[in-house]
């Protein structure tokens, strides 16, 4: 098993390969938003790190959403190029999935009981979920994920859960002062351990293809986490909705 | 949620439809989405036109219905006019890349936006122009949040 991992759905794009021994070689963007011009070379520098070619590999991992619309799009559409022209099965992993495993391994969070990851979604919105910390992956989710307003996830997270919860994610930087008005018994994740990253995806993806859970490359679908227009018009607030009641 | 903010204004004249545009001009900032709506001719272009002259931009404004947005850097702020009347639906907007765009650093105005509403902020602003009774006339619904 040699498995290629994807992530272009944060703000610098990263690549991991993992091989039967469970070793990673990654490779991470330091600039920002150069996914497209970047990810063929990061996925090469992977590869070489771990010594080997991509004829090697078994599969090719990706990192499904939610995140950048545009990252999301041109990670699936790297992973199904691959797929295809190497002719093996594809992995698609979700991104905030991924951030939650990555809390999990680390000792730094070992006390808290929950991991909450949050994407920015801009304007108050956050993709977020909330997950049971714990050493056995693939972690249990407790609560839906989903877009949801930080203001909304900040009043579940004090009234239904008790316990130390780390957050993790780029929703952090964004909403840092709604966060820290709210009384919440709170852990911020390093920032070193905070963001989207490859590594966490191959660590999934592992899993998943022991699970059996792989896809041929044209099944591979991104996670939005949008609403689609129908639901959309149905819900309050929303322009779509709002356009209708205009 | 917050409370929206309506407004319906009847325009006599194109002239007011300038006087309108500046105003709005003065009003917004950076981040703000514009979600244009109204039949062909009601005057989104021209709307969108004395905004970019409020703005200060001096670049001549036209539909960009064939490269569906352009983009103007000569006002207060950048400007992105968009015209999606020959897309499918907010795909089709995430497919040009106006993802950075729409949570940037300038003003988006977009007509035919109920087309690609969903993948606009639920927040934007929506300008609605009608038809009045005559020629020039114009009934024009403003809703913000
Ligand atoms: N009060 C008014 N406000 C705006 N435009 C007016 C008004 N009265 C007359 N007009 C004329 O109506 C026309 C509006 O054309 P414009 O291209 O701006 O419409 P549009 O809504 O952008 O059309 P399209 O759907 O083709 O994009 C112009 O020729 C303009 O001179
Ligand atoms: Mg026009």
């Amino acid at each position: 098993m040699l498995i290629l991992a994807i992530e272009t759905t944060g703000k610098h794009a990263s690549t991991a390969v993992i091989d039967s021994d469970g070793k990673y070689f990654c490779a991470e963007s330091t600039n920002e938003m150069s996914h497209l011009r970047e990810i063929i070379d990061l996925s090469d520098k992977a590869l070489s790190n771990a010594g080997k070619s991509k004829k090697d590999l078994s599969h090719v991992a990706v990192s499904i959403g939610p995140g950048s619309f545009t990252g999301i799009r041109i990670g699936i559409a790297t992973a199904a190029t691959l797929g295809q022209m190497l002719n093996i099965p594809c992995v698609g992993v979700s991104s905030l999935e991924a951030m939650s495993t990555g809390i999990s391994c680390d000792e730094r969070y070992k006390s808290c009981e929950l991991i909450v990851p949050m994407i920015n979604a801009r304007r108050h919105q956050i993709y977020a979920g909330v997950w049971q910390n714990g050493t056995k992956l693939p972690l249990k989710k407790l609560n839906e994920d989903r877009q949801y307003m930080i203001e909304e996830m900040t009043k579940l997270l004090s009234s239904e859960y008790k316990d130390k919860i780390c957050l993790t994610g780029d929703g952090i930087d964004a909403y840092e002062e709604i966060l820290k008005k709210e009384p919440g018994n709170y852990i911020l994740a390093d920032e070193n351990i905070r963001y989207q990253s490859a590594k966490n995806i191959a660590m999934l993806a592992a899993i998943k293809v022991k699970a059996g859970e792989e896809v041929s490359y044209n099944n591979l679908t991104p996670d939005y986490m949008r609403l689609t227009e129908a639901e959309q018009r149905l819900r309050e607030g929303t322009l779509s909705s709002r356009i209708k009641n205009l | 949620m917050k409370k929206l903010k309506k407004r319906i204004i009847r325009i006599k004249s194109e002239e007011e439809t300038r006087a309108l545009g500046f105003l709005i001009a003065k009003d917004i900032e950076a981040g703000d989405v514009i979600a244009l709506l109204g039949d062909l001719g009601t005057g989104k272009t021209a709307l969108t036109r004395y905004i970019a002259k409020g703005l200060g931009v001096t670049e001549n404004i036209n539909s960009p219905t064939f490269t569906i947005v352009k983009e103007y850097r000569s006002g207060r702020l950048p400007l992105y006019h968009y015209d999606v009347y020959k897309l499918g639906d907010g795909n089709d907007l995430l497919d040009i890349g106006a993802e950075e765009y729409l949570e940037g650093d300038g003003v988006c105005i977009i007509e035919w936006a109920d087309i690609v509403a969903d993948v606009l902020p639920d927040d934007a602003i929506i300008i609605k122009l009608e038809y009045g009774d005559k020629e020039s006339e114009r009934i024009v619904t403003i809703e913000r949040r």
